[in-house]
């Protein structure tokens, strides 16, 4: 086993096969609906969480993992011989899921237990890729410090996109961030997201109607990483496979996909994104890796 | 009698008597229209700009110097400018005023020059000068004034050989524009011109007399007043009174005492009718005087606090004094109103300004983060000054207007030199240009990128109108009855029917909406529910790929605008 443990949360959406073969420690949200209350992924997986969805009579909340869970399993993955654990998370603008983890640290440092948390300023597969990549490194037998600079690279160099199917989600649970001057816009704006570094959400477009929309979003893409390039790629969706595989697919003609990702988002970010929500997401490789 | 030289007294009765020709022509003018769509007047335009600038030189009739007098006439014609051809009017005589600005009086010689200035100024205002349009007529003719300075006796016989070289460019402006000879009309604005000068003439040479500046004076009043329409008491029974009270009260715009909304004068309006009736409204850029008859005073004035303070509060009780009236007893009790208070607010970075008619389209504006809406396009071009006003309005480092008519740009560029806000102007010649150019606005982007993001944006669009035929006309080969239905695509008319949706239909294939990802249908007050559903059976199996959007503007005489993306 590694030296370097790696942990996340359970917003970074990484499919059961992935997490199981590197090993990855997911720690997970929970989220509330009609008075009953889940942990994300593990009670409750995306399936059955969009059939809920459609007939929760209010929208469901999410809430972070408490400090005590996190101490769980930083102690879980240092009996487990761990000597480092790397915990990344998603962004602390978007969640006190960061919070919880470094209050947890500092509980756990008395006990011996190194802990180096990270806040991936991303969210969903986007967090994801970055953790995955480091727990590749942490496989190889990398140490804790390269395995940081890795999923440091990831997440300042990949490029996301964001297509949702309104804003209705984002601005009901607060996490509308700079896309909250397209609301109550009597045009049907369809607006095109990202994470900006600081890890908030923003619009990079705005057009109106979905088919433009979709223009829009390759249009955007190729502005951001050259047709051609080398890239890692993922697809994330809201009970959306068929239309997210159809973009997928140009992605995959656009670029030389060397890596690729689909996977389903998540009940607690899918309660902030809402349902028919698809998002990509580009990292570009190296040939040093 | 002729003068040698023009005093002040004179100058001001040349520019009334100018305007007055012009005012007693306004529909010739009006009928020059090329196209035979119901569009913004030229010879109204003319006219509100001119009147406005003489009212202005009326206020400092006692300034007692041409050259303090031509720079009222100057500012006036500034802030009254409407349209292209009023706002060339305004660009002329403000380089005229240039030229004389430390005159007492002015001599032939000098009358020529600055006429001469006047045509420089006029050409440098505009981007693209037309020849064969009233900057012809206005260059051709102060050139002939200037040959003619050489031997001139008097400044008669220049201004006399100006308005004979004026009437014969005019002549040739259809050779020079061939929109002119298809429509078989001269410039319209150079019409207006010619009236201006006549008038200006006949008082230079004392062919009108002191009376009648009088008259023309009170006309002038009349047009700038708003007449208040009282109803008479004895005729109103007491039982049938709906709205019992007569509130009238002043909103002071500005106070930086707290927080208060822009003031909007057609919203206010419209806002303000569901208090009562008999409703007034006469606004400035810091007072606005509201009369209206209300059943419930309070709630009118509460709402009239949102835009600034109260003063000069009365309301009267009709019923009682309709009993106290026809009983012979005097009572009256005024009412106060205590105010609600709210914070005072800071500069945004950004604001906006649109032109847009109906009350559906200024809604839409609204939604877009548009913080003033100026009721105005096809058929009613607003003045410098109201654009001006609407500016003033809004607290923010940085103001985009977009006009959304061809005919109002022009106007719109004016307004960055009156006032003391950064204005910058979005070209825009439509409605969806406009709605287009909002998109790509970006707060976190600094104003230079804005625009030209904003300007790259508005021409990915396409846009239609649907409107009818003023007259009878012929456009490109084709014969236009009044009546018929006319498909204007980018500004030019390519279909003409007789039937609304027949029209519309082709006007949309002309505009590719076959090969559009969203076709946008903004319809107007005049179109009737069985003639959408008839249309949005048509689009959604002509266009089947295309999404469609509908939208209610509730513009006038435009039917139907069309966006295709």
């Amino acid at each position: 086993m590694s030296q370097v443990k790696i942990l996340t949360d359970s917003t970074s959406d990484i499919p059961a096969n992935l997490r199981e073969e590197l090993n990855i420690g997911v720690v997970p949200l929970k989220v509330h609906i009609d008075g009953e209350s889940f942990l994300d992924g593990v009670t409750l997986h995306a399936d059955e969480f969009y059939q809920k969805l459609k007939q929760a009579k209010e929208l469901p909340t999410t809430s972070q993992p408490s400090p005590h869970a996190f101490c769980e399993a930083f102690r879980e993955a240092a009996k487990q011989g761990a000597k480092q654990i790397l915990s990344i998370h998603l962004s602390s603008l978007l969640s006190g899921t960061y919070q919880s983890a470094m209050l947890a640290k500092e509980m756990v440092a008395e006990e011996g237990i190194e802990v180096e948390v990270m806040d991936s300023k991303s969210v969903s597969y986007a967090l994801g890729i970055s953790v995955v990549a480091a727990a590749r490194a942490a496989k190889e037998g990398k140490s804790l410090e390269e395995c940081k600079a890795i999923a440091e690279r990831y997440r300042k160099e990949q490029e996301l996109f964001v297509l949702v199917d309104t804003l209705e989600f984002l601005q009901k649970g607060g996490r509308i961030g700079k896309a909250s001057a397209l609301v109550g816009s009597l045009l049907n704006i369809k607006p095109i997201l990202s994470i900006s570094d600081e890890g908030e959400v923003c619009p990079i477009d705005k057009v109106r109607g979905k088919n433009k929309a979709i223009s829009r979003f390759f249009e955007l893409m190729q502005k951001k990483i050259a047709p051609g390039t080398a890239v890692s790629a993922a697809m994330m969706h809201a009970d959306y496979l068929e239309e997210g595989e159809k973009l997928f697919q140009r992605v995959e003609e656009m670029y030389d996909v060397k890596e690729k990702v689909i996977t389903s988002i998540g009940p607690v970010v899918g309660t902030h994104a809402g349902p028919k929500t698809i998002a990509i997401t580009l990292v570009p490789l190296h040939e040093n890796g | 009698m002729t003068q040698q030289q023009i005093n002040a007294t004179l100058f001001l009765q040349m520019m009334q008597a100018g305007a007055q020709n012009l005012n007693r022509h306004v529909e010739n003018v009006n009928a020059l229209n090329v196209f035979p769509v119901p569009d913004g007047d030229t010879g109204t335009n003319m006219n509100l700009t001119l009147s406005s600038g003489v009212r202005e030189m009326e206020k400092h009739a006692s300034a007692g110097t041409v050259g303090k007098l031509a720079e009222a006439l100057s500012k006036g014609l500034l802030m009254g400018a409407r349209g292209n051809s009023g706002v060339i009017l305004s660009q002329l005589f403000r380089g005229f005023a240039k030229a004389v600005a430390n005159k007492e009086s002015i001599n032939a010689v000098q009358l020529a020059d600055a006429f001469q200035r006047g045509v420089e100024t006029a050409y440098k205002a505009v981007i693209k000068p037309v020849e064969g349009t009233i900057l012809t007529v206005a260059r051709e003719a102060a050139e002939a004034g200037m040959r003619r300075s050489w031997y001139a006796e008097n400044p008669a016989d220049i201004l006399d050989m100006i308005l004979t070289e004026a009437r014969q460019s005019l002549a040739r402006t259809p050779d020079l524009l061939p929109v002119l000879k298809q429509a078989g009309v001269v410039d319209a604005g150079g019409q207006g011109l010619i009236y201006v000068y006549e008038g200006m003439l006949q008082a230079l040479r004392g062919e009108i007399n002191v009376e009648e500046f009088t008259e023309l004076h009170q006309n002038r009043e009349s047009l700038a007043e708003v007449a208040h329409e009282h109803n008479a008491q004895s005729k109103i029974d007491p039982s049938q009174i709906e709205y019992g009270y007569c509130t009238e009260f002043i909103i002071q715009l500005k106070t930086d005492r707290r927080k208060t909304e822009v003031f909007e004068e057609q919203a206010f309006r419209q806002a303000m009718t569901q208090f009562g009736d008999s409703l007034l409204v006469v606004a400035d850029d810091e007072l606005v005087k509201v009369h209206i008859h209300a059943e419930y005073p309070g709630n009118a004035l509460n709402y009239a606090m949102k835009f600034g303070d109260l003063t000069g509060i009365k309301i009267d009780n009709m019923r009682e004094q309709y009993a106290n009236v026809t009983e012979g007893k005097a009572h009256h009790q005024p009412t106060l109103v205590e105010p609600t208070v709210e914070e005072p607010e800071e500069k945004k970075p950004y604001g906006f300004v649109a032109v847009a008619a109906g009350e559906g389209l200024a809604n839409i504006f609204r939604s877009m983060g548009v913080d003033v809406v100026i009721e105005g396009g096809q058929t009613m071009n607003p003045s410098t000054e109201d654009l001006v006003k609407a500016v003033e309005q809004i607290a923010a480092e940085h103001i985009f207007i977009l006009p959304n008519n061809k005919n109002i740009i022009l106007t719109a560029e004016q307004v960055s030199k009156v006032v003391d806000q950064e204005v910058s102007v979005i070209p825009t010649r439509t409605i969806p240009q406009g709605l287009a150019a909002l998109l790509a606005f970006d707060a976190s982007q600094n104003p230079a990128e804005n625009k030209q993001n904003m300007i790259e944006r508005y021409q990915e669009v396409r846009s239609g109108e649907l409107t009818y035929a003023v007259r009878n006309s012929k456009m490109n080969g084709i014969e236009i009855q009044a009546g018929d239905f006319l498909g204007i695509h980018e500004g030019k008319i390519e279909v003409v029917g007789k039937d609304m949706l027949d029209t519309a239909c082709e006007l949309l294939k002309r505009m590719k909406a076959d090969e559009a990802d969203i076709v946008t249908v903004i319809y107007g007050q005049d179109v009737e529910e069985a003639q959408l559903t008839d249309l949005q059976k048509r689009l959604e199996n002509d266009f089947p790929d295309a999404e469609l959007e509908w939208h209610d503007g509730g513009q006038p005489l435009y039917y139907f605008l069309f966006s295709v993306e």
